[in-house]
């Protein structure tokens, strides 16, 4: 599904490397997690991954079924079957949910050159997704995420996240500022999309979320690179013990 | 005093022996006079307000007279809507043959005012001569000016009034002069359109003036739009007054010309009345579009807001000069101003000032301005969703401008703004900001 070798990051305007050669392979199915403490590149790898300007491959290849995505748009990414949650979701004025994920979904038909969906057939499956995930009709009504609370925000994203129906998800921080009963929603939400198909990065600093949504494998990135890849025990250890540890056994 | 050049230019548009009522050639001969005193602008008494206007194109220009003619021109958009009155001013006079007035509201012209003899000394004293040079000018040059008044309290008026410039001549200049009465607890419905037909090549002046008079207790909803594109000269001049607990809520819509200028003021003249002035401009390539909105607070307890939107192009230029004078007598008054500004090239620029001038001490007013470029979080946003970088940079675009539109709540011209944006914002020169 996803294969990341050596992969070497930094933005435009600055040499400093932010990704310092990360090696990573997820297969179909499966779930990892990417833990990490404040400012270890976990953001960074999500955003890269999905084709974010910003940044520039200095080295390495991202492989996506197969395909050498390096130079793609983030736009062909989606097309491919990536996606991602973001961790800040835009507030867009004058965009509607509605309108945007019908344009996303016209986008990707067109580019496969298959039959759009008449705007009737989608608001069929707009509005199932929109009930399935217990949100508020009026919010959807909105312009995208304005007045949204944090919680609002990211279950937005996963009604994207399965309106799109992608192979990949990577979830950015998804956890962050939700509150438990929130943060279960989300993690219904996911799990819910699980499938032998299908399959999840997700981004986080903390445990808590991997109790909802358990992870077929862990890894730590510490200034850019996985320094401790393990099961989902080594969350657990991270939790108990702080990314303190893992970083002083580093050092000795 | 005013150069010879000039001066004698437009005297051969001007007519002294026009018919019109005493009262109305009254305030044409005062208009000649002030023009003749300030001639074009800027004069030195006004050249604050001019200050971005390049008027060396429109100096050098030479403009014809217009006549009153019989023309077919399509005008699918109104003709829909049969059962609203409809003024069309046809390159400065009234077309009697194609408005539809009902009996509901009172019509007359400047030459016989029979039923509307009484506001013969309301009218030019809402849009002064002396204050603005194209007012003069309006007054000097007003071709057929409408008289018209609505009375109506039973129910919601609706009044379109349609300025036209047909590209019959070249060069021509045409100078249409409204002035609206609204009676007490009437509420009103008013669309202002101006259109274009001239070819690029026809570089025409449009320098229309209405004067809206809204009595105690009436309301107005004024919708207007501005679609020049063309290669010509326009200057509008709204001027409102407002007695007690009257309101005028206004949404504009301007897609610039070569060189367009926009310029709404009311003086809210009577306690507890209420203005807005919303609006959207658009330019591109070398357009040009001054927004003058301006409001003043005469009384106490009334309020006030202004807030506009520019999507700049091209080598565009757009002025948001925007107004609130608050005299000393006008306490607990509520201001606010705000003007907000995409850039989408390099090349275009806005000036946006908006400005408070507050002399009483018991008031809330606030102002603010932007302007700023795509939004680079918002576009990789949407690029993550599957949405190429074309597409989503009209997609914000006309998100931005959505929210004037909106305001508009009229089915007939969103469907034909939105249609317009749709068709425009692609081909906007984006050049050089992505």
């Amino acid at each position: 599904m996803l294969n990341v070798k050596n992969l070497k990051v930094k933005v435009a305007d600055n040499n400093e490397l932010i990704l310092n050669g990360i090696d990573l392979s997820v297969k179909k199915g499966e779930i990892h997690a990417i833990m990490g403490p404040n400012g270890s590149g976990k953001s960074t790898f999500a955003n890269v991954l999905a084709g974010k300007p910003d940044y520039e491959i200095v080295e390495g290849e991202i492989y996506f079924l197969s395909n050498l995505i390096n130079e793609l748009l983030p736009d062909e990414r989606s097309h491919m079957g990536l996606f991602l949650a973001f961790q800040y979701p835009s507030e867009i004025p004058g965009v509607r949910s509605f309108q945007m994920l019908k344009a996303s979904i016209d986008a990707k038909k067109e580019y496969y050159k298959e039959k759009k969906l008449s705007v009737r057939e989608f608001a069929k499956l707009y509005d199932s997704k929109v009930k399935e995930m217990g949100m508020d009709i009026e919010l959807t009504k909105r312009s995208l995420n304005f007045g949204f609370s944090g919680g609002e925000k990211k279950k937005n994203e996963i009604l994207q996240l399965s309106i799109l129906d992608p192979t990949l998800a990577i979830l950015d921080e998804t956890d962050s500022g939700l509150d438990v009963d929130a943060l279960r929603t989300v993690a219904d939400g996911v799990n819910a999309m699980r499938s032998v198909e299908r399959s999840f990065i997700i981004v986080t600093h903390y445990q808590r979320i991997l109790n909802y949504i358990v992870p077929d494998f862990v890894h730590v990135l510490v200034n850019g690179k996985i320094v401790k890849s393990g099961t989902k025990d080594l969350a657990i250890d991270i939790e108990n013990n702080g990314y303190e540890k893992i970083i002083s056994e580093l050092g000795s | 005093m005013v150069s010879d050049i000039i001066l004698n230019r437009f005297k051969n548009l001007y007519e002294p022996n026009s018919k019109f009522d005493k009262k109305i050639k009254e305030i044409k001969f005062d208009g000649w006079k002030n023009f003749n005193n300030h001639g074009l602008p800027p004069s030195s008494h006004t050249s604050e307000l001019w200050k971005y206007t390049n008027f060396s194109k429109l100096y050098n220009s030479e403009f014809s007279k217009t006549s009153k003619k019989d023309l077919e021109l399509e005008f699918t958009l109104f003709d829909k809507r049969k059962d609203w009155n409809t003024i069309y001013i046809v390159d400065g006079f009234y077309d009697e043959k194609k408005s539809i007035i009902s009996n509901e509201i009172v019509l007359e012209n400047a030459l016989n005012l029979k039923n509307l003899k009484y506001l013969s000394n309301q009218f030019g004293s809402i849009a002064i001569n002396s204050e603005n040079e194209m007012i003069a000018l309006n007054s000097s040059l007003m071709q057929d000016p409408i008289l018209v008044s609505i009375r109506n309290s039973n129910k919601i008026n609706n009044l379109q009034i349609i300025i036209v410039n047909s590209g019959e001549n070249s060069q021509s200049s045409s100078f249409p002069r409204l002035f609206v009465e609204f009676s007490p607890n009437t509420k009103s419905n008013i669309v202002e359109m101006y259109v274009n037909f001239a070819d690029n090549t026809n570089k025409n002046l449009t320098v229309p003036v209405i004067e809206y008079f809204l009595r105690e207790k009436s309301e107005v909803s004024h919708k207007r739009i501005q679609i020049d594109q063309g290669n010509s000269y326009y200057f509008q001049f709204d001027r409102i007054l407002q007695n007690e607990e009257s309101r005028f809520k206004s949404t504009s819509f301007s897609f610039s010309g070569l060189l367009s200028r926009y310029d709404i003021h009311s003086d809210l003249h009577g306690i507890n009345s209420d203005c807005s002035f919303h609006g959207l401009y658009i330019t591109d390539k070398n357009q040009h579009q001054e927004n003058e909105i301006s409001t003043t607070h005469s009384v106490e307890r009334c309020s006030s807001d202004q807030m506009f939107k520019g999507i700049l192009a091209g080598k565009s230029r757009a002025i948001f000069s925007g107004k609130v004078l608050v005299k000393k007598n006008a306490q607990k008054t509520r201001a606010f101003q705000k003007d907000l500004n995409f850039l989408l090239s390099k090349a275009a620029e806005v000036d946006t000032k908006p400005s408070l001038e507050i002399y009483a001490d018991d008031v809330e007013c606030s102002h603010g301005a932007t302007a700023g470029n795509i939004d680079k979080n918002m576009l990789f946003y949407l690029q993550s969703r599957g949405i190429n970088k074309d597409q989503a940079t009209s997609m914000l675009i006309r998100g931005f401008a959505q929210e004037i539109i909106e305001e508009f709540q009229d089915e007939l011209l969103i469907e034909y703004l939105e249609k317009l944006l749709d068709e425009k914002i692609p081909i906007l020169d984006v050049e050089g900001i992505m």
